[in-house]
């Protein structure tokens, strides 16, 4: 069973998001691509 | 009456997002990221957790288009269908700060949520910590309702 993320993870994977939104905020405004290496293991997906 | 515009799926190098184009020819892209790896404490829940991301192609254009209500009508639209196929899904989203319009942004998000959500199946729990607003939008009715809250709630926190 995985362990419990510890407050130090979990700040990490917040940061990490706030990143990843940002990043993908200012490609967006560019009008380019976004790199999926870029995007810290978070997922873009079509749920619609 | 207004109706939201057309908005359509895409395919770029792998990665799906949606899109609509307004009548003054500015174009919009709408994303989903999936954030389960945030919230793996709670495999009740966290499958269903999404950031939904909203922004403008080319912001260098002149903003022509900020009374357009269709936009908001179309975002709405976006959000409904999301809770009609996906009635457990947890939908969060941050007002950027970057031009210093956070404020005012989640002031006319607040303002759509509460004319779209006529039949009132939805909540937005909003978290407003040292100046950043971060909303929630989740079904009323739904399960772990109150942990999902403090979960988000735990997360709002530790960016400050």
């Amino acid at each position: 069973m995985e362990k419990l993320m510890t407050k130090k993870q979990k700040a990490k994977k917040v940061k990490e998001l706030a990143e990843v939104k940002s990043y993908i905020k200012a490609r967006i405004r560019e009008d380019k691509p976004i790199d999926n290496k870029k995007l810290k293991g978070f997922k873009i997906v079509t749920p619609l | 009456m207004l109706h939201p515009y057309k908005v359509q799926l895409a395919d770029e190098e792998g990665q799906g997002y949606y899109f609509f184009t307004t009548s003054s020819g500015i174009k919009y892209k709408i994303l989903f990221l999936l954030v389960d790896n945030s919230y793996r404490d709670y495999p009740q829940f966290n499958k269903y957790f999404y950031s939904f991301v909203f922004e403008r192609i080319d912001k260098t254009l002149k903003e022509t288009d900020r009374i357009d209500a269709r936009i908001s009508h179309t975002v709405a639209n976006v959000i409904s269908r999301f809770f009609k196929k996906n009635p457990q899904g947890i939908l969060s989203f941050t007002c950027d700060d970057l031009d210093g319009k956070h404020k005012a942004r989640s002031v006319l998000f607040a303002k759509w949520f509460m004319s779209f959500n006529n039949s009132k199946t939805l909540d937005k729990i909003d978290v407003n910590i040292n100046g950043s607003f971060s909303s929630l939008i989740i079904k009323k009715r739904r399960a772990y309702k109150s942990e999902i809250e403090a979960a988000f709630f735990e997360m709002c926190q530790l960016i400050n």
